[in-house]
């Protein structure tokens, strides 16, 4: 019978939903942006999978269910860039002029990085689109015949890399300037940064939505004029 | 569930579909989330959908998107078999090149602000 639920959607769903719910709690004791729920919910998720051996394609089958609404998620994000419209259009050239220099500092250090770390083609190639956000990473790393696995990966550990990163280095350099925190966010750390410049305040929020769109576009406009 | 609920969710899902829709027809590879994301905000800026059509349900996922990311998160525990013995190097690159990408992004945004402050017209004091 055990195994017949943990085949099921509705365990992965369950899994996913009681491990954030703790993550929460937990993130909220520890009260320091390295305790992100995100982070310690996956951790969680991996740990009572080893613990009662269950193989993570059968998580992943109700995983997958959760993850499909980032699709609508991401499209909700019109709503706050719409709310926030008068600032985005006085801060335009700002948000144009930083993703651009984001992205194409992206695409070079992870060029320069790969050949100082020898890293083999594959593995190089998937890192290129790591600073965009999953959905236009996937179709970026076909065009360039990179893994999509490891595009994923990459993907996945500069968004926690920002949201761990990102509100200590805005701290160090004491940069108040909800604009200038919403393009830093978004432009290096995607959606994932972007759901933690969410929690910053709504206008953070909203221009890391847009950084999102104008370093995606970037990215994929350098990319193919350069790789 | 209220009326208006289900409403904004499937306003919301039609937006997905053709979102996907135009990815599939459009010559250069746009992702679906993108193209759906354009598509709201032109329908919400046109006055097409009025944005308190969709924003209740809009607000609702934005508030939860860190619970969606964690089956992607938990993927990273398969996929990382892939690289053999480059497994910290690849996770290094990219903590290494997020900082830089993090301060290019935020060292030109600032010095573009500072450039508009001093030489453009800068009206601050209106909506502010």
């Amino acid at each position: 019978m055990l195994e017949t639920i943990i085949g099921l959607p509705i365990f992965g769903i369950a899994l996913t939903l009681a491990t954030y719910s703790v993550a929460l709690v937990i993130a909220r004791r520890i009260n320091n942006s390295i305790a992100n729920p995100t982070l310690i919910a996956a951790l969680l998720v991996v740990l009572v999978s080893k613990a009662f051996g269950i193989p993570l394609e059968s998580y992943q089958v109700g995983g997958s269910v959760i993850a499909m609404l980032i699709l609508p998620a991401t499209i909700s994000l019109a709503v706050p860039v719409y709310e926030q419209r008068r600032k985005l259009k006085r801060y335009f050239l700002p948000i144009i002029v930083g993703c651009s220099v984001g992205a194409a500092t992206s695409l070079a250090s992870v060029t320069i990085l790969s050949k100082l770390f020898s890293l083999e083609e594959i593995p190089s190639l998937s890192l290129l689109s790591k600073s965009v956000t999953a959905a236009i990473a996937i179709d970026l790393a076909k065009t360039l015949g990179a893994d999509v696995a490891l595009t994923l990966m990459a993907v996945m550990v500069t968004g926690i890399s920002g949201v761990l990163f990102g509100p200590p280095l805005l701290k160090l350099f004491k940069v108040e300037d909800p604009i200038l925190q919403g393009i830093s966010m978004g432009t290096s750390s995607h959606v994932i940064g972007t759901s933690r410049a969410m929690e910053m305040g709504p206008v953070q929020g909203a221009i890391s939505s847009v950084a999102i769109f104008v370093t995606g576009i970037a990215t994929v406009v350098l990319t193919l004029l350069v790789f | 569930m209220k009326l208006a609920t289900m409403h904004q969710l499937t306003l919301i899902a039609l937006v997905g579909i053709s979102g996907t829709a135009l990815s599939i027809i459009s010559p250069v590879s746009l992702p679906p989330s993108i193209l759906g994301m354009i598509l709201l905000l032109i329908l919400i800026s046109t006055r097409i959908v009025h944005v308190e059509k969709v924003s209740q349900v809009a607000h609702l996922f934005l508030a939860h998107m860190g619970v969606m990311f964690v089956p992607p998160v938990v993927g990273i525990a398969d996929s990382y078999k892939l690289l053999g013995n480059h497994v910290v190097q690849f996770m290094l690159i990219c903590v290494i090149a997020m900082v830089l990408t993090f301060l290019a992004a935020l060292g030109s945004a600032s010095l573009t602000l500072r450039l508009q402050r001093k030489f453009g017209k800068w009206e601050d004091e209106i909506d502010a």
